[in-house]
This record gives C-alpha cells, structure tokens and sequence, in this order.
C-alpha cells in the first residue's frame, strides 16, 4: 500500500469515527459532559458516562440519571457525592424494576427509586403493585403520595394506608386529596400517624359479618 | 533428416488423425467417477475467501473506496441524527402535554427569586425560572410544567434553597436540598 493510500484510509477513518462518535454522543444525551463543558471533573464524567450506559443497558431511565446529576452541579456538590448519588439511583431503579415487573413505565420507576430513597423496601413495592386494582394502574401517584407522607410519618406506619387505598382502586386525585388532608390536619397539631391512618380508613373496605 | 524418419513422422500423424476407439461402456465409467467426486461446499467458499492473496488496487479505485466510506459515514450519522430527532419529537410531544403551573413564593428580603426543577433542568439562567416580585414581598412565575410527579425548589439571591412552605416537602438524602413536590394532572 503506497503512502498516500494510507494517508487517505486514515483521512477517511478518523472523519467516519468523528462523525459517529460525535452523532452517538448527542444520542446519549450526555450534556453534562458535552466538550467544552467544564461542569463536571474528568473522572466524575467517566463514572457519569458508565452510570448512563449502565441505565441505558438495563432499560432504565436515563433521564432520571442525568437530572439527579444536574441537581448535584446545581448544588455544587462535588464530583465524588455526585457520583454516589447517581450510583444509588441506578441501584434504586433496578430493584424498583424488578420488584415492579418489567412493564413498568418510566413515571413508576422513578416514583418507586424514590420511595425507596425514602425508605420503602423492594418487598413494600412488591406487595403495593400487587394489591394495585386494576393491576395496571399506573403507580407513579400513590408512590409520590407515600413519600411526600413519608417525611412526616414512619413509613412502616404509611404502607399499608397506601396499600389499602390501592385495593378500593382510588383514584390518583383522592390520593392527592388524601395527602393534602393529612397535611392539613398534621399542620393544625394532629399527630401524623395517626392522621394518615384515620384518613385512609375512608377507603378500606367494609368488613362483612 | 532421412526418409526413415519421414516415414515414421507420416505413421505418427496418420495414426493421431485417425478417431480413437472409444468402449461401449466409456461414457458410462466416466459419470460414475464424476458422481463420486466431493462437490463443492461452504468450505471451499471460504477457504476461497480467506486465502491471503495480492490485489492491486488502482489510485481510481482508492479514490472509490474513500467516497463509499464517506457516504456509509454519512449515512450512519444522519441515521443517529434521525433517531436523536425522534427523541426530540417525544420529548416535544411530553411537552405539549404540559400544565402552566404558577409558583408563588413570599421572600420579603430577596432581591433576586428563582425556582428549579426537572422542568427547567435545575437551572436558575432560564428566564422562566425569574420570579417577578408583586409586591408586598411575593414572588410568582408560570412555567410550563409537565404532567407527573415534579420536584422543585426556590433559590433566593442565587445562594439559598428552600422548599416551598405551602407544598409537601420531600427528603434529598444525596445533595441535602431543601425540595418540595407536587403531583400536575392531565386535568388540572
């Protein structure tokens, strides 16, 4: 191969590989750590990168990666708890994933990685999904609505208030009327665990005798 | 040369133009022989394929070569392009499912109110996320929001967070933000 062959197939590799690498980049969303961006260290862009790519293998949602990694810069965290931060939420994802099932939306999982953020367990999501009517209801309310509860009230209190309140198929905008109750009744001195619980009787089914 | 050799060379080209005797059974042997040869299989295909061998390649022909290599290049990136714009699409799509949300904020001694989200991607630069001062202290701005759980938070003089007072709060345990979340309904 004469010389100038083998400047042309170099031409012609390095501009096909720009192109690509460059196209595949933009399609992986990862702006954070565009060139030129400066927002993120070196090694906390290769962790970023792997923890994206993990998401992506895994079919889990990347966007909820790349917001938890924005949130980090926004705060001006640091390259190692941002890491960490991303980190978990792929694991919460995952586990919120499998205890889910695999036909659970985006919305679901997001809400559910929260939850357990919040400190549901993966059993707790289990047995909330199973006792979902329909079954394929889409859980990103009732979750929310469990951790928003979650701060103020214990969560092993609040579970199953939300999983009695998923049995009577209430619907999404009862469970926010529920959470807004209990706000208020805990902002007007009520105890927490108490008003969840009095509240979600509402919805728990009528025992026959 | 002399007239014995004539006479042989004569013999010779005499008995060669003569038709040979074929047996009775030649045609036969022969299809026979033929029909127990191996035929051809993959194994020739790609011993063909994989045998080393020179080819000469003209200027012409590198010249060729490059431009396919630069077409199927632009083929594959304008494939990821189509793909990336079809994410765009969806992300559009989401968007037009989006709710005008009005947060309100009372921050008697800021000069400066901003609110983040998911939605503005947690950005205080982007003009929706300046709140305007009313007045009396209150801060408001109407940001498209999309439907779904969305988490916020209010960023006062560009330095301090806090969540909203009147919205439930939800516990960050990664970065320690003070966030709140609220629920935005296709209905609402």
């Amino acid at each position: 191969m004469t010389m100038r062959a083998r400047l042309t197939l170099a031409m012609v590799t390095a501009t096909a590989m720009a192109t690509l690498g460059s196209s595949l980049a933009r399609a992986q969303g990862l702006k954070l750590c565009a060139p030129g961006d400066r927002r993120l260290d070196q090694a906390t862009c290769l962790a970023y990168r792997a923890v994206l790519d993990s998401a992506k293998r895994l079919k889990l949602p990347t966007d909820a990666i790349e917001d938890k990694a924005v949130q980090g810069v926004a705060s001006e965290s640091d390259g190692p708890m941002i890491v960490a931060a991303i980190q978990r939420l792929l694991t919460n994802l995952y586990a919120a994933k499998q205890s889910l099932g695999r036909n659970a939306s985006d919305r679901d999982l997001k809400a559910a990685a929260n939850a357990l953020d919040a400190g549901a367990t993966t059993r707790d999501l289990a047995v909330l999904a199973a006792a979902a009517v329909p079954r394929t209801r889409s859980l990103e309310t009732p979750l929310t609505v469990l951790v928003e509860l979650a701060a103020q009230v214990p969560m092993v209190k609040v579970i199953p208030d939300v999983k009695w309140m998923l049995q009577a198929a209430v619907s999404d905008a009862k469970f926010q009327s529920y959470q807004r109750d209990v706000q208020a009744q805990i902002a007007l001195g009520g105890d927490p665990t108490i008003v969840a619980n009095r509240l979600s009787r509402a919805f728990q089914p009528i025992p026959h005798h | 040369m002399s007239d014995e050799h004539e006479r042989i060379i004569d013999d010779v080209v005499h008995a060669l133009r003569n038709d040979a005797p074929i047996e009775p059974m030649m045609d036969e042997r022969v299809m026979t022989v033929v029909r127990g040869l191996p035929r051809h299989g993959r194994r020739h295909v790609l011993s063909r394929l994989t045998r080393p061998r020179n080819v000469m390649v003209s200027p012409l022909s590198w010249g060729l070569i490059a431009a396919g290599a630069l077409f199927f290049a632009a083929g594959a990136g304008a494939m990821v392009s189509v793909v990336v714009r079809a994410r765009a699409a969806s992300r559009v799509a989401v968007a037009d499912t989006a709710k005008s949300v009005t947060f309100t904020v009372v921050a008697p001694n800021a000069t400066k109110v901003a609110v983040v989200g998911s939605f503005n991607r947690w950005g205080t630069l982007s003009p929706a996320a300046q709140m305007k001062h009313q007045g009396g202290g209150v801060w408001t701005t109407t940001v498209p929001v999309h439907v779904g759980a969305v988490e916020y938070s209010f960023v006062v003089d560009d330095s301090l967070w806090m969540a909203d007072p009147t919205a439930p709060r939800v516990i960050d345990n990664d970065f320690g933000l003070p966030k709140s979340a609220i629920i935005i309904t296709p209905d609402q």
